[in-house]
């Protein structure tokens, strides 16, 4: 369709707006993590958009901070843990979803993949509560089980276009050639699904890595913090700005580098469901 | 009988690597709706549990509290939806026609999603702060680029139910206005360029066509957005306990009623609660949505 | 090496009936070729035997093995895939190793093995590639030589050179050909391409809608067809079916084609004489319509006719001709040296000893039935 003077200025008019909004708080969570403590502390002076004297220095601090050095190995575990947990469970059962057809099939899929729309801060109590009783409250293993609750469904969304994407013909060649249908899930679809499976445990790793609510309502009386509670914690100390601006720019890093990277897989986690 | 066992004996491989998968989901599901049913409907009386009782959904009833947070979350959600939608439809008709850059543009709209939650929130944290806070100077004309001065005294942001919910609902719409765009997006690219040309050499104008052509054919990714984000206002819980903690939500209440008020019970009663209210609304925009879609295709 | 038996076999997806009361016979060291058009069940018939789905009804048996409840790794056979069903992730060697290697084969025997397949199908200084790095052709010998180092029982190949060009499909035709020759192998193939079925097979099972239309050698399909479906299928270009009657002539038989009538050879009187007055398809195929000067004149007159030439197509050593005779439309093959041009037109003869008459109900060769004088 042709383009007319005034639709042209009113799409660039848009676009400069919206690359504005969604720019300008990443700009600021920059701006503060290195700011020096005059131009976040202004006694009541404008605060600047540049600081006065850029400065490295809430790096340095959280490098020597023993809580954020903690809470960031905490998430780290736990991220990797629910990777582990959730890629074991979820990617067989998504290579029965698609290879085997058997009555019922479909809607078990979509009863599995469903589970992620159950309402997190529902299930935040039955879960704390139950955790409670088998000591799983402020412990790694705990808080990765809760998010693999969450991150199972996507691994089986995923997982399932990915084998959807190979041929039948290799599974069917390989046992033809004499290996039962153990190894060659094991041997020869594993591999070549691969790179579609990283992909998916990135996306999980994230899940975790950036979840709040449940590592909130499971850590929050222990001694135990993943980086997005310790920010939280932190927050309730009145901290300086910079401070905050540090940590959340050290919590937001591995997520925007790794989203470019899967930005593709990303998305369909994202919309899962969504487009058919 | 002959028939179940030869099946599974056909499927054995198939149900053995499913069954982790469902017993792990199936059963934190059904644990999950168990404990919450059964603490709501427990009373903690002087000698010992009781069971079942309505008493938290009474006390509740008559808690300020509580009516309160039903109501700001009945707005937060009718507030939040069509504003969720509108910035993805925006956005998404932004990058929808081939340009130079496009793609760095999609990856840039992107990235609100690729910031955690929690995040975003400490940012709006620090930039809606008072006194000071980056907001409250530009509004109160005091930086040099904006020299208008909009309001004379400065907002208390956190201090006032109003505010503070705004401030959230920005996040929340900030953040997720990437969603909604690759969906709305993924659906205005599923529309053939030909119908919309056809149409024009039709003689409908630019307005008609969106209307007529462009929003009908839309009607499925929009009827996704919709659902899809008012079950995420309804639940959402970081922005307004990180912005909005003095002016809860049903959300935030579950916390406040867990940790200050020490009431696992009435906490499962307000979750209970929000659950159905995800339910029937849901319900209701499926079928306004199917009701609307009939009234649009009429002639 | 063993021998296949289909038995009344069955297959149902849900209620359509795939495959109908199958019987077959490959018999040990036979080439034997399933074609049909698409849908025809040939495919389904071949991952029967391969076990990748289930039988419904009937038996399979594998040399002296019930097959039916084997499951596809223990069935000894090797299949070929059109797709070829290369690992991606394994090199030549590897994937060539792959099915000795799950039948624990010593290492020694492994290498060996290889070496051999690598000579057999000429994938010299290939072994160490992968898949993605081989040409179409590389991969459908890597494909073969995965199958043949297990030295099935049966060989099942499924449109193996469907995805070749034309070129390099004649020359894994021939390829084919002298590995059989060579290993002496069972081979059940599937195609949709008669021609690769005639010149591949010692056998051609040509099958319907699910069902075998007929069984026999390339030669035997081609010049006696059961039914007029194999006679349209069999040959190219196409068999000529011209709706017709039979009807008494002065003590002989002639069959009316309308524009003309043609005599009845004296040693099928007896087998038409029951068909007299009644509709049948007269089947004649293009090459055995002649130049009516180009041919020995002592065919009696009566079985020629003028047609209308309408395109000649030249093909360099003979030229297909679409004519018209009348209203009916008639392909034939003349010499390259006869003169046709469209628009003029040609007296022709029709070869009445290799016609062939067609109930025009079942669509069963007349001259083929049991008691027919032309049965083998």
């Amino acid at each position: 369709m042709k383009k007319t003077r005034a639709t042209k200025w009113v799409w660039l008019t848009g676009m400069v707006v919206m690359i504005g909004i969604v720019m300008a708080p990443l700009f600021m969570m920059v701006k503060y993590s290195i700011s020096d403590r005059s131009s976040v502390v202004t006694g009541g002076a404008v605060i600047p958009l540049w600081p006065y004297h850029p400065t490295l220095e809430q790096f340095r601090a959280l490098a020597a901070m023993d809580r954020f050095a903690e809470a960031a190995l905490t998430s780290l575990e736990i991220a990797l843990l629910s990777v582990v947990i959730s890629l074991i469970i979820g990617t067989p059962a998504a290579y029965a979803l698609v290879r085997h057809r058997f009555p019922g099939a479909l809607v078990l899929a979509t009863f599995l993949i469903s589970v992620r729309f159950f309402p997190d801060i529902v299930s935040v109590i039955p879960i704390v509560e139950t955790f409670t009783t088998v000591g799983l409250v402020n412990s790694v293993a705990g808080v990765a089980m809760a998010h693999s609750l969450l991150s199972i469904p996507y691994v089986i969304f995923i997982a399932m276009g990915v084998f959807e994407a190979i041929p039948r013909d290799l599974d069917e060649q390989a046992q033809v050639l004499g290996a039962s249908k153990a190894y060659s899930f094991i041997r020869v679809i594993l591999p070549v699904a691969l790179p579609g499976l990283a992909a998916a445990s990135i996306y999980v790793f994230l899940l975790s890595w950036d979840e709040f609510i449940f590592a909130y309502f499971l850590l929050i009386f222990g001694d135990l913090s993943t980086l997005p509670v310790l920010l939280q914690k932190i927050l309730s100390w009145t901290p300086q700005h910079n401070l905050l601006a540090a940590i959340s720019v050290m919590l937001s890093i591995p997520v925007i580098l790794f989203t470019f990277i899967v930005q593709k897989y990303m998305q369909t986690g994202a919309t899962a469901g969504a487009i058919k | 009988m002959h028939y179940l066992f030869q099946g599974i004996r056909k499927n054995l491989f198939a149900i053995l690597i499913l069954t982790p998968a469902f017993l792990y989901l199936a059963g934190f599901l059904l644990i999950i709706l168990f404990k919450v049913t059964a603490l709501a409907l427990t009373e903690a009386g002087p000698e010992g549990a009781i069971f079942p009782s309505a008493v938290n959904f009474i006390t509740l009833a008559g808690n300020p509290e509580f009516r309160e947070a039903l109501i700001r979350t009945v707005w937060f959600t009718l507030i939040g939806t069509p504003l969720e939608l509108f910035t993805g439809i925006a956005a998404a008709f932004l990058v929808v026609e081939e340009f130079r850059g496009r793609g760095i543009i999609r990856s840039v709209l992107v990235l609100p999603l690729a910031v955690p939650a929690i995040v975003t929130a400490i940012i709006l944290y620090i930039l809606f702060d008072y006194p000071g806070g980056h907001i409250n100077d530009i509004i109160t004309g005091r930086h040099s680029f904006f020299p208008f001065q909009v309001l004379s005294y400065p907002i208390n942001w956190r201090g006032s139910g109003f505010f503070a919910l705004m401030v959230s609902l920005f996040g929340k719409v900030w953040r997720d206005m990437p969603i909604s765009m690759l969906i709305i997006l993924a659906g205005l690219q599923a529309i053939n360029r030909d119908q919309l040309e056809a149409a024009a050499t039709l003689g409908a104008t630019a307005l008609q066509r969106f209307m007529r052509i462009t929003l009908p054919l839309l009607a499925p990714a929009i009827a996704t957005v919709l659902v899809l984000r008012s079950i995420e206002l309804w639940k959402e819980f970081i922005f307004p306990f990180i912005l909005a903690g003095s002016y809860p939500l049903l959300s935030t209440l579950i916390e406040r009623a867990y940790h200050e008020w020490r009431n696992p019970r009435e906490a499962s009663a307000i979750a209970l609660i929000l659950l159905l209210l995800i339910i029937l609304s849901t319900v209701l925009i499926f079928y306004t949505l199917k009701w609307l879609r009939k009234r649009l295709v009429r002639i | 090496m063993a021998t296949v038996i289909f038995k009344n076999v069955c297959k149902r997806f849900g209620n359509t009936k795939v495959i109908q009361n199958l019987n077959l016979t490959v018999e040990d060291g036979e080439f034997v070729t399933l074609v049909g058009p698409s849908g025809c069940g040939k495919t389904t018939t071949l991952r029967m035997l391969a076990g990748l789905e289930e039988t419904t009804e009937g038996d399979i048996y594998i040399g002296d093995v019930h097959a039916n409840p084997v499951p596809p790794q223990k069935r000894g056979i090797a299949m070929v895939f059109q797709s070829y069903a290369l690992f991606p992730h394994m090199t030549v060697a590897e994937n060539i190793a792959f099915g000795l290697k799950l039948k624990k084969s010593p290492r020694d025997a492994i290498l060996a093995k290889i070496d051999w397949a690598v000579e057999l199908l000429n994938l010299h200084k290939l072994e160490g590639r992968l898949p993605r790095d081989l040409s179409g052709g590389q991969r459908q010998r890597v494909a073969l030589a995965r199958a043949l180092v297990l030295e099935p029982k049966v060989l099942l190949l499924d449109e193996p050179l469907s995805n070749l060009d034309a070129t390099l499909r004649l020359r894994m035709r021939a390829e084919l050909k002298r590995i059989h020759r060579r290993l002496k192998s069972t081979i059940l193939y599937v195609t949709h391409d008669q021609v690769e079925a005639m010149s591949l097979s010692d056998r051609i099972a040509i099958m319907e809608e699910g069902k075998l239309s007929q069984v026999g050698t390339p030669l035997d399909v081609y010049s006696k067809p059961d039914n007029m479906f194999v006679a349209g299928f069999i040959g190219s270009p196409s068999i000529n079916l011209i709706p017709a009657s039979i009807r008494e002539n002065d003590g002989g038989l002639i069959i009316d084609l309308g524009p003309c009538q043609c005599g009845i050879p004296e040693p099928w009187r007896e087998t038409c004489r029951p068909y007299r007055d009644r509709e049948v398809v007269f089947g004649i195929r293009p090459e055995h319509i002649h130049r009516r000067d180009s041919y020995a004149a002592d065919l009696p007159d009566i079985n020629s006719v003028d047609v209308m030439v309408e395109v000649v197509e030249p093909l360099g050593d003979r030229n297909i001709v679409e004519a018209r005779m009348d209203g009916i439309a008639l392909t034939l093959v003349t010499e390259a040296t006869a003169e046709a041009a469209p628009g003029r037109s040609m007296p022709v003869i029709f070869d009445m000893d290799r016609a062939h008459i067609f109930d025009s109900d079942t669509g069963e060769n007349i001259l083929c039935l049991p008691e027919s004088g032309r049965v083998s």
